[in-house]
């Protein structure tokens, strides 16, 4: 049987253009003024394949394969990275999201458990660390995917978000499809909306690639302590533009980037500040899109 | 491995590839041509053991992290940021090897860190590291061999 020509939506058929402050109040419960939600990526960089993203190139340039070094600065984050960041969100009672490639489920064993011990939300980050316009079978992948996470959490994922946050014209119809209740590759408000799939829509909820330490450290190649003053500033904005209606923020970390020795300090003293406020929520990504949910009118 | 060995009198132990570059084959190659000890595997805080066909070898933990290549070349900080992350890595580890013993890496390339300008930033890393207690500045081929030792006596096969 052949399958009907998909629909292409473009961004702006998926949603209208919409000002932050012409929206209906958005209201959080016991008075709160914004939320912040904090998202770990774990990935699995596949050894025989260029990397991701690199720190070091050869000398006289190239790819090589395999890529040892940069390979190994990656797992740094798995073997070590991801430890000591761990107990920040012990000592300060963080509730986690970890974003996770379906590969790493079976490849870090401790990893998940720890997460799942601590009862952070799992949420899709493509079953391998590759653009998803370059997956063969987008969705199968996502399948796969949510298949992982159900198997070692027993609850199957609510949120996706794709590889460096890549999508193909198909993606949020695939995820409603595929029983996905959010999506967060869209980084185009400070609060949730709706994006129209081919289905039912799908919630986008904010996450952020200004205060992500890969944009931060591996692309503009900030000062580790930018990463702090960055989101200290981000979030006395956002505090203050969610006077009268809700905000979220997100803060985006990976183990082998915040997790080096010399660079976790500046997350902590950033999450440290924030805890501190009394109006601020610290939820995970299923927390904000039931409130929203909640709370709004699809379009 | 050859020319080290006929200049200095002694085989070298150890091994960095150039731009920590290496085939499949490199480890390998290595334990037959005898390097015990590697510096391209920069994924942990502590040495550890690898398989190769030819027996195992030790990697010690070199860094991309506080490397004045990947810092002043790729990432184009200021000379001073070297001793910043200098400080904050080893203020880390020197807490962690409370419980265990770390190791901290430092690599510098005379055209980059020997710089008028950026010498003094080096200098002043060791000011500050020097004010702590329990600290060992060793080579490689120390490391290795206190390495080997302790794994002898936590009965580690080798």
């Amino acid at each position: 049987m052949n399958a009907p020509e998909p629909r292409r939506l473009l961004p702006t058929d998926r949603l209208a253009y919409s000002a932050i402050t012409q929206r209906a109040p958005l209201k959080l419960p016991g008075g709160a003024r914004m939320v912040v939600w904090v998202i770990v990526n774990v990935e699995e960089w596949d050894a025989t394949q260029p990397m991701p993203r690199t720190v070091l190139t050869p000398p006289a340039g190239g790819s090589p394969s395999p890529d040892v070094p940069n390979w190994a600065w990656h797992e740094y984050g798995n073997r070590v990275g991801f430890w000591r960041m761990l107990d920040v969100f012990d000592e300060l009672q963080i509730p986690g999201v970890l974003a996770i490639n379906g590969s790493a489920i079976a490849a870090y064993p401790p990893i998940v458990d720890a997460a799942v011990q601590r009862r952070w939300e799992f949420i899709g980050h493509g079953f391998t660390q590759r653009n998803m316009q370059k997956v063969k079978d987008e969705r199968a992948d996502i399948r796969k995917t949510a298949a992982a996470i159900a198997a070692a959490t027993g609850a199957r994922p609510r949120g996706w978000l794709g590889p460096g946050l890549t999508e193909t014209w198909e993606t949020p119809d695939l995820l409603v499809e595929e029983g996905y209740d959010y999506v967060c590759d869209w980084v185009l408000d400070d609060q949730p909306v709706w994006l129209k799939t081919r289905t039912r829509p799908i919630v986008n909820v904010p996450y952020t690639q200004e205060c992500n330490d890969v944009a931060m450290m591996l692309i503009q190649h900030h000062k580790a302590s930018e990463y702090r003053d960055r989101a200290l500033d981000q979030f006395e904005q956002i505090y203050a533009d969610a006077r009268d209606s809700a905000r979220v923020m997100a803060l985006v970390l990976h183990p082998y980037i915040m997790g080096a020795p010399h660079r976790l300090k500046y997350f902590r003293a950033a999450i440290e500040t924030i805890r501190r406020k009394p109006d601020v929520l610290l939820w995970t990504g299923a927390q904000i899109l039931d409130w929203f949910v909640q709370v709004s009118r699809v379009g | 491995m050859d020319i080290l060995e006929r200049f200095t009198g002694k085989r070298p132990v150890g091994w960095l590839g150039p731009g920590l570059t290496q085939t499949y084959d490199t480890p390998e190659l290595l334990v037959a041509a005898g390097v015990k000890y590697i510096g391209d595997w920069v994924y942990d805080d502590e040495p550890t053991v690898i398989r190769t066909a030819n027996g195992p070898l030790v990697t010690l933990p070199y860094t991309v992290e506080l490397n004045d290549i990947p810092m002043m070349i790729v990432q184009h900080h200021e000379s001073d940021y070297l001793l910043r992350r200098a400080i904050d890595q080893f203020d880390r580890l020197y807490a962690e090897g409370k419980e265990r013993a770390k190791i901290m890496a430092l690599a510098i390339h005379p055209y980059i860190s020997g710089q008028p300008h950026r010498i003094k930033y080096l200098e002043a890393i060791y000011d500050y590291v020097n004010r702590f207690e329990g600290v060992l500045h060793w080579n490689g081929a120390e490391i290795l061999d206190w390495f080997e030792a302790a794994r002898g006596r936590l009965g580690v096969a080798a």
